[in-house]
């Protein structure tokens, strides 16, 4: 018997139950369709997030001071630490041939109370967040630089600042650049009661949320050891972190290795990267399992359509075999006929997860401007080896669904099928 | 086997026995006789005598218990489904009673509908059936489908499908029976005439007195047996 017949006659007798081919269907739609979300949400995750990887690099690694497990605190709350990222350490490492460049980072306390003083008028602001540019988070996009430089003078004396504070002030966005230059204070408040205020010019003004503003590390520095009334700040408490970049991934994983034998907590990016690809493996798996889960039901219905088909056509098998039908040519009719229910299901499938995919991917972005979460990205990635795996699965599912009942119509006896009414 | 050749049907002791829970039914006890290539042959005798048993055997639908049947130099009784399968697809065409076309196909893919199955392709299989088509007189109905034709037109149909494979021989099991004698008469007309031209064996199954008429040999069956062998020239 020819494939093009075979197709056709399924085809035919699929045709002539529409309306039950069509629900048969929908449990195949179904389990596809979550399975191509999914695993496509799988798939796009993935990528946003090698893509922050790789425009922060591999190479670079990422030193925290090591504290004491169950410790102390310090007066101010602090964890107490056992190893100070130190300027030496910074010095040592900057020496080191496989070292591009080392940038140390000083946070500043939450909590700690300032404002910024402009025009003889004070708005509260905040400095304890905001990363430099030097040090990206991988996860968020950098803000938009309105006016002046995207970034303090390393020297000190300069900030950048939020167009939220400046229209707090009562600036509006055409009036930003002639504010570049203009001298301003940052005034902190101790809880003991004094307060200082530190003399700074406006740098630059980008898109900063709320009422933060970016200082270098000296301002940073002064600030803190205002703050902690400790002018030995750094060689008391170091540096917060430290970001190495090394010249390749070999050298990170030494100087990684250096380092850790330092008593430094190190992080590398390709170890969360490592820890992240398992981590959406794991994830992808769970996923695809709800969607496989509904194809295990969708098979089940297609069994049972399947069996109510071989007992109508009793009579049919019983001519096409009485005319010369081999069992196995009617087993192959009735697989085809089951196969062809998956595939079905499965392009239905497929183009519905796809479609879903494209309306979140349009859809998520603007939720998350809504709710003032500046991400962006495709979330939702169907590749063509999904496309293909999905098929073929669908397909396969229906192929076993109908090998059961194909076999009882394969193997019904030709007299007793001709008598059946 | 020499005798196997000279004849296209012999059975030898052959008995089919069926089992319905304890009790045991011998549709058919120990028949032996032989057909000669070309014959028409009539099987009569009242219902459970035997006679549509001794057609399905020799139609490769149903196994014997007991005994040789030979149809062809090929002995069916101890032979594997495959073989039945061969049998079937080669060597015999069944007319039914009930017509048994498939109500979704027209006529010309009602009788093509056998070539399907040896893997020809559609145009030759159409080309074969319009020609067997014309040959049974509905040159005007090919595309009909059963339900548009008349009971004598649907028995024309499946008479057309049983020589589409150009059997040697064509098993047909009351094919008057659910037709008025008019059309019963013009039916065996028709096979007879097909007997005649294309020179097929043809073993009937009947009731029917007239019908047997046109039969060459009649052989009579009752319980199983045969107690009249007709005339065996």
């Amino acid at each position: 018997m020819r494939t093009r017949d075979m197709l056709r006659s399924a085809l035919g007798n699929l045709g002539r139950h529409k309306a039950r081919t069509a629900l048969t269907t929908v449990g195949v739609i179904v389990g596809i369709l979550t399975i191509v979300t999914m695993v496509s949400l799988g798939i796009g995750v993935q990528q946003e997030m090698l893509g922050a990887f790789d425009s922060v690099g591999l190479e670079t690694l990422r030193l925290y001071p090591e504290t004491e497990e169950m410790g102390g605190f310090d007066l101010f709350g602090q964890p107490q630490r056992t190893e100070l990222l130190t300027p030496e350490l910074v010095e040592e490492l900057q020496a080191r041939e496989d070292v591009l460049s080392v940038t140390p980072y000083l946070g500043l306390p939450r909590g700690v109370q300032m404002t910024l003083r402009m025009d003889g008028e004070e708005i509260r602001a905040d400095a304890s967040g905001q990363r430099p540019a030097s040090i990206p988070d991988p996860f968020e996009t950098p803000p938009e630089t309105l006016a002046g430089v995207a970034e303090p003078p390393q020297t000190g004396g300069g900030l950048v600042v939020g167009p939220d504070l400046l229209e707090q002030f009562g600036y509006q966005p055409e009036e930003f650049p002639g504010l570049i230059g203009q001298e301003v204070e940052i005034v902190v408040y101790a809880p003991r009661g004094e307060s200082q205020a530190f003399p700074l010019s406006i740098a630059g003004i980008s898109e900063l949320r709320w009422s933060n503003v970016s200082l270098a590390m000296p301002d940073r520095l002064a600030l803190l050891e205002w703050w902690y009334d400790d002018p030995e700040y750094l060689a008391h408490r170091g540096y917060d972190e430290v970001m190495v970049r090394t010249e390749s991934l070999n050298a990170s994983a030494q100087v990684a290795d250096w380092v850790s034998s330092r008593g430094f907590d190190v992080q590398s990016l390709k170890t969360i990267l490592d820890i992240a690809n398992r981590g959406m493996v794991i994830l992808q798996t769970m996923l695809g399992s709800v969607g496989g889960l509904a194809l295990l039901v969708a098979s089940i219905g297609i069994a049972n359509t399947m069996i109510m088909a071989v007992y109508e056509r009793t009579k049919e098998i019983g001519i096409l075999k009485a005319v010369g039908a081999a069992p196995g040519q009617i087993r192959a009719l009735f697989v085809v006929e089951a196969s062809l229910i998956g595939l079905l299901g499965g392009v239905t499938g497929t183009i519905l997860g796809w479609l879903l995919g494209k309306g979140l991917n349009w859809l998520i972005p603007k939720i998350l401007e809504w709710q003032d979460v500046p991400m962006q990205g495709t979330f939702f990635v169907v590749t063509w080896w999904l496309v293909l795996a999905a098929l073929a699965f669908a397909t396969l599912v229906g192929l076993l669904a109908g090998l059961y009942p194909a076999a009882r119509a394969a193997r019904l006896a030709p007299l007793d099928a001709l008598r059946y009414e | 086997m020499s005798h196997t050749t000279q004849a296209a049907i012999r059975a030898i002791g052959l008995s089919r026995r069926f089992e319905v829970g304890e009790i045991q039914i011998h549709a058919l006890r120990d028949v032996s006789l032989a057909v000669a290539a070309g014959q028409f042959v009539a099987l009569v005798g009242p219902s459970g005598s035997g006679k549509s048993t001794f057609l399905n055997l020799v139609g490769g639908l149903d196994r014997a218990t007991r005994g040789e049947l030979w149809i062809d130099g090929v002995e069916l009784s101890a032979s594997k489904e495959q073989t039945l399968t061969e049998h079937r697809r080669k060597r015999v065409g069944f007319v039914f009673q009930s017509f048994n076309l498939l109500p979704r196909l027209t006529a010309l893919e009602n009788v093509a509908l056998p070539l399907m199955f040896r893997g020809v392709s559609q145009s030759q299989r159409l080309d074969r059936a319009q020609a067997l088509l014309e040959q049974v007189g509905l040159a005007g109905r090919m595309e009909h489908r059963p339900t548009q034709l008349s009971g004598g037109e649907q028995q024309r149909v499946a008479i057309a499908r049983a020589l589409v494979n150009r059997p040697a021989i064509v098993l047909a099991d009351e094919p008057t029976g659910n037709l008025d004698s008019t059309t019963g008469g013009e039916i065996m007309d028709l096979l007879r005439r097909l007997n005649r031209e294309e020179g097929v064996t043809l073993l009937l199954v009947t009731h029917d007195v007239e019908a047997a008429a046109f039969a060459d040999r009649v052989i009579q069956l009752r319980d199983g047996r045969i107690v009249e062998p007709g005339d065996t020239s």
